[in-house]
């Protein structure tokens, strides 16, 4: 009865029985589907024809699976590509920016003295408290008066530098060794080069796991995209996706296979840097 | 999908290269007047669509943000018979047109016709351009247009509620029409509905159509159940009989609803109901809430019991958004529909065989019908020559002419006399002018929030209808003292 | 903080004049890599914030004629239209206790049931616990929007293969809310899960060899060795989701967007509805700045009352 959950290497080897391994993993498997079915469902609704779309019985395996719902949204969504387009150009753009922003600041908090610091660390940091909402309109006002609407920089331009990547790189860059950076002062290294040089390449851990969670934030971002791209063909996927929604009001089918392909990129992406992905997670939230 | 998609990823590296290079050096000229690409209108042919398509998103991907610039090139049905006027303001450059609910490229009758319609002005005045950009009928297309009318940039020209205008004008930021409005114009805009858009002596907007609430009856459904179509002049209490009757399980088990409406602060499609026994929400002079009174009751009690008592609404009723609605008619899974016109260009471009007629009479002995107004107002702009042009655009897109050049653009009622409008379009017309019109004021938009959770109430059976109208009394009255 | 002191013996040991120069050199790195973020930061965080506190205090009107008119949209932000401000926090707090207890619940529970895996395993689920996560809220929401459909949706086909009747998921007041957070309760807590089957693998094995020896079962060794040692990661974690649940806002606009009577009014809805709706600048920001007050009590409240004895 008395079975073991914690995985213990040697002496008190696990006693495992068949009792206990069962219902363990029909519990995981079973919430793994649950959580996994909305975006099981996307794809089968992607691939079933539209006439189909709201058949009872559903088909829950699709059976009648066709592209036609995506020949049609390329025919009939004309703008789709160029959503494609913009929000790749976006999180790109974003993604390099915030690097490189968030690595600096990040080693300026963590290792360089100046004054104020600790006041404005806690100032930044504080901003995390701000619902975005709270700055829609002012935001919006700012963004007009530099003449941005419709324009990709309005979404850039405030995504250069977030409160999580400076945290996560400080917290990061507080780990490495002062020595390193003394090392390399004595090796005749300016300031600069000692970020370039020592810093940069040994954060790259951090680095990439920022990169990733930019990028992913950033392609799903919907409430201020949709705010500042108002015509069709600036806007982004989840922006575009959503105003199929009214364009097409009925044709699920189609509606769907747009909502999916956008998310395409980003299941594709984690899949390939999963490992990164987790890693990160847990780096954000270091002690600091 | 093949072809037309992967010629742009072939290149999509030096699409990415440039496209980031474009965007940091357009870090300082980011306005919209950045390159316009000219691209051939929807109104034209297939080919003209897809080179269209093809073109603008290049344009895009430098962020230059173009849509469509209308120009003459594919305005086939735009024809030359010419209502557009050449506008006298001497402007040069490119007016921006904010259109409710339309979708560029969309297969909808009123985005095909507003390009239309937009190309035969931009024919008489070579000197102007013009961008339609569509914003969606629901509070975040709302978002959009406030923002961008507020921000005083970016929008010459909107189609707007009627009562969602007062709040704009109030703050300033819609341009008065009185400079620009004839004597002909008065005489021929629909008595009563420029009363609407004055506000402190003031012309705001052009009405441009007048769209009211009838039944929609899906026409094989009836003959399904062998049930005679109604005649006009029909009750409430025949309504329901109806209603029951087309409410039912089909063998394969789909179940067909007699009725159901949109309930949504921004619609007044189930309010004939509420109205049908004689009551309005507010006083004649907009000073008194009224709603709370018996008609007003019983009128409500009118809509709550199709869905509490008498069971001929699908569930969702209170809560289903227009796609549930169009795909229960399209389906054939419904088979009454209170709704105003627009709608039914969708449902005859879908083939449905359906009949448009009067709403339900209720104690008040006649039909009654509700509806807001369509309007077409201009945005307040410092530079005189602008705004006088996005005056002559507006104008023209509200006039006799542009039916003319483009025949079926108005899809309801028109406001003005001269203005014919088609099938099925016309058999609203009549209804027009006996409507109830949702009142111009700057507190109603406060006032449907109060009063749409409760209809939503009453409808799920949460709340009795003296109670959903009556709460809001206090709240109301007080919003009326305050303006 | 010992990396400063290294710095700081060379100093001392210079002139006045050459310790201002080098002083002055220190900031200046300090402040040139700080800058561009900073920059950012002032024109679309600081400003919009310090603008929108103004906001509060007046009758704004973007197009002039601005008033200024003290604590009115305070006091307007809860009375106006019958209250519904604070059937809004009521909604929005029901939302994010539930929300957060069941998510700090289950990532708990789905992050020990993958701890004795095998490592191919662990960063399997892990993994497809985490992958609705990198999907856009928005996405999710159209989705689950479908499935709650009463007549064709999925979740009441599934009921009706037990017999039971069609639930009215997002037409039923009473049901509406719960039926949103069902929808987040139902995606598995990503970074829950990831943190906290982190921070159970970091911790000691010999503390739990040690428990064994003194005859502690499983349950007990949970109770008395992982939660103390994983507390500062709850209380990270606890932060985090509630933050997010209480800015709960794309999710329930998608799927109700005419909402069900009051009942699936949150917050930010309501902000929304003021912004955009009523065009009432002034109370919309009064009341956002109320929500950012809430979000900052919470967290000042959650850190103190949870940090009190994590540290180990």
């Amino acid at each position: 009865m008395a079975a073991e959950l914690v995985n213990v290497k040697g002496r008190t080897k696990a006693v495992s029985s068949i009792w206990w391994k069962v219902p363990l993993w029909l519990a995981l498997i079973i919430t793994t589907i649950i959580s996994l079915f909305p975006m099981y469902w996307l794809f089968v609704t992607a691939l079933t024809p539209t006439k189909d779309t709201i058949k009872i019985p559903p088909d829950i395996i699709p059976v009648n699976a066709s592209l036609d719902n995506f020949n049609r949204l390329f025919s009939q969504a004309k703008y789709y590509s160029n959503w494609a387009i913009n929000s790749f150009v976006i999180t790109i753009t974003i993604t390099v920016f915030h690097v490189a922003f968030d690595t600096l600041s990040g080693y300026a908090f963590a290792k360089k003295k100046f004054f104020g610091r600790n006041v404005l660390f806690w100032l930044v940091l504080s901003t995390l408290m701000i619902p975005p909402h709270v700055t829609l309109t002012p935001l919006y006002f700012v963004v007009q008066n530099f003449g941005l609407r419709d324009n990709l920089l309005a979404v850039i331009m405030p995504g250069t530098a977030s409160v999580f990547g400076i945290f996560l790189m400080r917290q990061f860059i507080q780990t490495l060794p002062t020595e390193l950076e003394e090392a390399g002062r004595i090796d005749g290294c300016s300031e600069w080069g000692v970020f370039w040089r020592i810093i940069a390449p040994l954060s790259k851990p951090a680095i990439g796991a920022l990169a990733i969670f930019t990028f992913v934030r950033y392609w799903n971002d919907y409430l201020w995209p949709s705010m500042v791209l108002i015509k069709a063909p600036s806007q982004t996927l989840p922006v575009g996706v959503a105003s199929l929604q009214t364009e097409f009001s009925t044709d699920y089918g189609l509606i769907f296979s747009g909502a999916s392909l956008a998310a395409l990129p980003m299941i594709i992406f984690f899949l390939l840097f999963q490992r990164y992905f987790l890693e990160g997670v847990r780096m954000g939230a270091l002690k600091g | 999908m093949t072809k037309r998609l992967f010629p742009q990823y072939q290149r999509f590296g030096l699409f990415m290269a440039m496209a980031l290079f474009m965007t940091l050096m357009l870090a300082a000229c980011g306005d919209n007047t950045a390159t316009p690409v000219p691209a051939t209108t929807a109104a034209a042919t297939k080919a003209a669509t897809t080179a269209a398509a093809t073109t603008t998103s290049a344009a895009t991907t430098s962020a230059a943000a173009t849509t469509a610039v209308a120009t003459t090139a594919g305005a086939t049905t735009a024809a030359t018979a010419g209502g557009a006027s050449v506008s006298k303001s001497g402007f040069k450059g490119t007016l921006s047109y904010w259109a409710l609910g339309y979708a560029p490229g969309a297969n909808t009758g009123f985005s095909k016709s507003t390009d239309a319609a937009v190309a035969a002005f931009t024919k008489a005045n070579p000197d102007i351009k013009v961008e339609v950009v569509g914003y969606t009928a629901d509070q975040a297309g709302f978002a959009k247009i406030v923002n961008a009318v507020q921000a005083g940039s970016g929008v010459d020209a909107f189609r707007i509620p009627n009562d969602s205008l007062p709040v704009l004008v109030k703050q300033g930021a819609v341009a008065p029409i009185d400079e620009y409005i004839t004597d002909a114009d008065r005489s021929d805009i629909l008595p009563g509905l420029l009363d609407t858009v004055k506000f402190d002596g003031k012309y705001y907007a052009w009405p441009l159509w007048v769209p009211p609430v009838a039944m929609y009856l899906n026409v094989d459904i009836f003959k399904e159940k062998g049930v005679d179509l109604p005649k006009e002049g029909w009750t409430y209490d025949q309504f329901v009989e109806i209603a029951k009757k087309l409410t039912f399980t089909r063998a394969n088990g789909e179940k067909v609803y007699g009725y159901s409406a949109l309930v949504d602060p921004g619609l007044v499609d189930t309010w004939p109901f509420i109205l049908s026994d004689g009551a309005r929400p507010l006083s004649a002079d907009n000073t008194k809430y009224t709603f709370n009174t018996p008609e007003g009751i019983s009128g409500l009690k009118k809509v709550t019991d199709l869905a509490l008592v008498h069971k001929v609404t699908p569930p969702d009723f209170g809560t289903q958004k227009l796609d549930d609605i169009l795909t229960a008619m399209q389906k054939k899974l419904q088979a009454m529909w209170s709704r105003p016109s627009g709608d039914s260009a969708t449902l005859k471009a879908n083939g449905l065989n359906f009949q448009i007629i009067h709403m339900p009479i209720g104690k008040s002995g006649k039909a009654v019908s509700a509806g807001g107004i369509g309007l077409i107002a201009v945005a307040a702009n410092k530079d005189k020559a602008r705004l006088s042009a996005s005056m002559d655009l507006v104008k023209y897109l509200t006039s006799a002419g542009v039916e003319k050049d483009v025949p079926g653009y108005y899809l309801a009622p028109a406001a003005r006399k001269a203005v014919t409008v088609q099938e099925p379009f016309s058999f609203f017309a009549p209804i027009a002018p006996t409507a109830w019109i949702t009142p111009s004021l700057p507190a109603w938009t406060q006032i449907r929030t109060l009063i749409h959770p409760n209809l939503q109430n009453a409808i799920f059976g949460k709340m009795t209808a003296e109670d959903a109208l009556g709460q809001p009394t206090v709240e109301v009255n007080k919003l009326l003292a305050a303006q | 903080m010992a990396q400063f002191d290294v710095g700081k013996i060379p100093v001392r040991q210079v002139s006045t004049g050459q310790r201002i120069v080098l002083f002055f050199r220190k900031n200046s790195w300090g402040y040139a890599f700080v800058l561009p973020s900073m920059l950012t930061f002032a024109i679309f965080t600081f400003f919009p914030v310090i603008w929108s506190f103004i906001i509060s205090f007046q009758d704004f009107r973007p197009r002039g004629g601005t008033t200024w008119n003290g604590f009115d949209n305070y006091v307007k932000a809860f009375t106006t239209q019958n209250n519904v401000f604070v059937t809004a926090l009521k909604n929005t707090a029901y939302y994010a206790i539930l929300t957060v207890t069941a998510n700090i619940l289950i990532a708990l529970i789905l992050a020990s049931l993958i701890q004795p895996l095998n490592k191919y395993a662990q960063t399997f689920f892990r993994a497809a616990y985490y992958l609705p996560a990198v999907t856009s809220a928005v996405i999710i929401a159209v989705i689950w929007r479908w499935m709650f459909n009463t007549q064709w949706g999925f979740l009441n086909y599934l009921l009706s293969l037990f017999g039971a009747d069609a639930v009215r998921w997002l037409s039923d007041p009473d049901i509406a809310l719960n039926s949103i957070v069902l929808s987040t309760v139902f995606t598995a807590p990503a970074t829950g899960v990831v943190l906290f089957s982190a921070a159970m693998g970091s911790v000691p094995k010999d503390l739990y060899e040690a428990a064994e020896l003194e005859g502690a079962g499983p349950v007990r060794k949970w109770w008395s060795i992982t939660l103390p040692l994983i507390k500062s990661t709850t209380l990270y974690v606890v932060v985090l989701y509630t933050i997010a649940s209480f800015e709960v806002f794309e999710k329930v606009y998608v799927m109700v967007p005419s909402g069900v009577g009051d009942s699936t009014q949150t917050i930010v809805t309501q902000i929304y509805q003021m912004l955009y709706s009523n065009l009432n600048y002034g109370v919309a920001s009064a009341q956002a700045i109320v929500l950012f007050l809430i979000i900052a009590t919470i967290s000042v409240f959650q850190f103190k009352f949870l940090r009190s004895d994590v540290e180990y």
